[in-house]
């Protein structure tokens, strides 16, 4: 048992915990200065890394939803933005290890759910306006072979039939997966929680 | 104690880890809380923590080795594991070691565009005022 054999236990997690000690504000900074000075404790942390490419991912959709996002919302608590921030540093935490085929017995081979959860958030990449809020496992992760389901919240750009974004995202989060376990997952839910307005906006331009 | 032999050891082992393509990072294995004292420390004005980022170990069951490591998205983490597995058991086979107990966690993937993306100066901070409330 190590730091990446931790249960998911979401309902104590706190952001000390999720980030080695850094805040989405610090890193939200880090990314203002480009990246440096080179921040070792930030670069160095896996939690962190993820979350700046969560957030990178988010830049380059602003400032269209910011845009969109501020001038319709009363107060910052329920914006958009906060939620996506929080779905982030969440999803960003190493949570359990999960299990690679190992070549030898004494090989123990794993990757940590946050690893996985944060190439399944990229696939924002391939799919333009879709934001992942939040992403998570139900099932038992860590026992090879037990059946898993893959649920994400996302946000989609107003305009596009959500059931074929839905499915194109869909698409390209299982080919994501497999290349990257060998998880049993047995469907990916994906729900469409929030439709934003992007201004200006044009297919590709991300 | 980590004695001089076993350092420069877990220093071969992180070179060797380096050299496997697909390897895009190797990050410092240890608790939160060794973590956070380092970074204390760094922000009190000490060196950066230069101790070898792989934890090279004897136990009563024979040698063992721990290392973390980011993995480029395009190389699959499944399979760099596999290269780098190999990786340090050749090595420890060539020092006499084997057989020895290989524990490699895939703790970042680099998706590569995000990452490049990343690294060009943004103008507008997506960070609202309140701060994000623990969950505890």
């Amino acid at each position: 048992m190590n730091e990446y054999d931790t249960p998911d236990p979401r309902g104590r997690v706190t952001e000390f915990e999720d980030l080695d000690g850094h805040t989405i504000e610090e890193l939200s900074d880090y990314l203002d200065a480009g990246r440096t000075p080179v921040d070792a404790s930030i670069e160095g942390s896996p939690g962190c890394r993820i979350a700046l490419d969560a957030l990178t991912r988010l830049r380059e959709l602003t400032p269209e939803l910011l845009a969109a996002d501020t001038s319709a919302e009363p107060g910052p608590d329920d914006t958009w933005v906060q939620s996506i921030l929080a779905g982030i540093t969440l999803d960003a935490r190493a949570g359990r290890r999960i299990p690679l085929p190992a070549p030898a017995l004494e090989a123990d081979l794993g990757i940590t759910e946050g690893a996985v959860r944060g190439v399944i958030r990229a696939a924002e990449h391939t799919v333009p306006g879709v934001v992942i809020g939040k992403c998570r496992f139900d099932g038992d992760v860590t026992v090879p072979g037990e059946p898993v389901r893959v649920r994400v919240d996302v946000s989609v750009p107003y305009g596009e039939p959500i059931p074929d974004l839905a499915e194109r995202l869909r698409s390209e989060i299982s080919a994501r997966v497999m290349t990257h376990t060998t998880l049993n997952v047995t469907g990916i839910d994906i729900t469409v929680h929030d439709i934003q307005q992007l201004q200006n906006r044009t297919e590709g331009n991300r | 104690m980590t004695e001089p032999t076993d350092q420069a050891m877990a220093e071969d082992i992180e070179t060797a880890i380096r050299a496997v393509p697909g390897v895009a990072s190797i990050f410092r294995t240890g608790g939160i809380i060794s973590k956070v004292v380092d970074a204390g420390a760094q922000l009190l004005g000490a060196q950066p923590n230069e101790a070898p980022l792989v934890r090279w170990e004897h136990t009563p069951d024979g040698p063992r080795a721990e290392a973390a490591i980011g993995v480029l998205a395009a190389a699959g983490a499944a399979e760099t594991s596999r290269r780098v597995h190999a990786a340090i058991a050749a090595l420890c086979t060539g020092r006499g070691c084997a057989p020895v107990e290989i524990r490699l966690t895939v703790v970042h993937i680099d998706d590569g565009p995000g990452d490049l993306a990343s690294r060009r100066t943004s103008t507008a901070s997506l960070v609202m005022p309140t701060e994000i409330s623990p969950q505890d």
